[in-house]
């Protein structure tokens, strides 16, 4: 998957856990953790809502790298 | 994509159908020659007695089997999920999904039990006694006590969720509670189930055919199809 995440950083910068993450932005705690594993891309919505929780812009936590063939 | 790619692709494939539609039609031609000997036979009247006969053995069985089968794993492994919650702090990932795979299994075998035990109760209609009846009731509530432990502690783990196993609206109700990874993924789930719904739709209608039932079990195999592809199209066309 080409798009990168640094979610865990900034949720331990903050100090919460997951569950309580999830209920900063609206989301279970699963959704949380399958986009910190790289194994699910959140939509524009919602990456806008973590970085806004995370007091940074959305490009400091998500970025996209084009996959190598 | 310019107009002669997609004329090549699709040319391509169209090939590929011919092919296929070839073979099945020659498989079609055998099963078609077969089922001429079949008719009039005593195959599909020998098939159908003897079958009669192994379900009449089978059935009295079919429920207390399921539930050892089925429920008392289930109940065994709700148990361990439990216990794997109460250690569970709240942060560590892999007891959290330990605890997601074991309570899906646990689903699983839930909803394979209630489909077999109304399978087993619809073979002794006639014969059905009052134990067999009570038998087939404990193993419907045992199932969905079972699924409502399931949901409490999905719902202890993530206070988001909403519903209970006993209202009418439950379906509704918990998918209103699901986020939008959820969501995709219960999308990705019931276009699996429809492609295989399908799939078994028109190889039932098919053995069916070729065994010479009669009409209402391939009309009602037909009207599953139906209900299937017009309920997927309806949420597409929105």
């Amino acid at each position: 998957m080409p798009l990168f995440n640094r979610l865990k950083e900034h949720r331990a910068r903050l100090g919460v856990n997951q569950q309580q993450m999830g209920a900063l932005v609206d989301v279970s705690r699963q959704t949380i953790s399958q986009i910190e594993r790289g194994d699910y891309s959140p939509s524009v919505t919602l990456a806008l809502k973590i970085a806004k929780v995370c007091g940074v812009a959305v490009e400091d936590i998500f970025t996209y790298e084009e996959e190598t063939k | 994509m310019n107009k002669k790619e997609l004329k090549k692709e699709n040319r391509k494939a169209f090939l590929s159908l011919i092919v296929v539609m070839i073979l099945s039609g020659l498989g079609g031609g055998i099963l078609g020659v077969a089922s001429s000997f079949l008719e009039g036979s005593t195959f599909a009247e020998k098939l159908q007695m003897t079958a009669t006969q192994i379900f009449q053995r089978i059935v009295p069985w079919g429920i207390p089997a399921t539930a050892v089968g089925l429920l008392i794993p289930a109940i065994l492994l709700l148990q361990k999920a439990y216990k794997n919650f109460k250690r569970w702090d709240g942060e560590e990932e892999q007891v959290a999904e330990r605890i997601d795979r074991i309570l899906n299994k646990v689903l699983l075998l839930c909803s394979l039990s209630v489909p077999l035990c109304i399978f087993f109760i619809s073979c002794i209609r006639t014969n059905m006694s009052g134990i067999m009846f009570v038998e087939f009731l404990a193993a419907v509530f045992v199932a969905m006590g079972i699924q409502q432990k399931v949901v409490d502690l999905i719902r202890l783990m993530n206070p988001e969720k909403k519903g209970s196993v006993y209202e009418f609206k439950f379906q509704k109700k918990w998918f209103d509670s699901c986020d939008e990874a959820e969501r995709k993924k219960i999308g990705e789930a019931s276009y699996k189930s429809y492609k295989a719904t399908q799939m078994s739709c028109m190889i039932l209608w098919l053995i069916l055919y070729v065994m010479d039932v009669g009409l209402v079990p391939i009309f009602v195999v037909l009207l599953i199809f139906c209900i299937s592809t017009i309920s997927y199209m309806m949420e597409a066309i929105k």
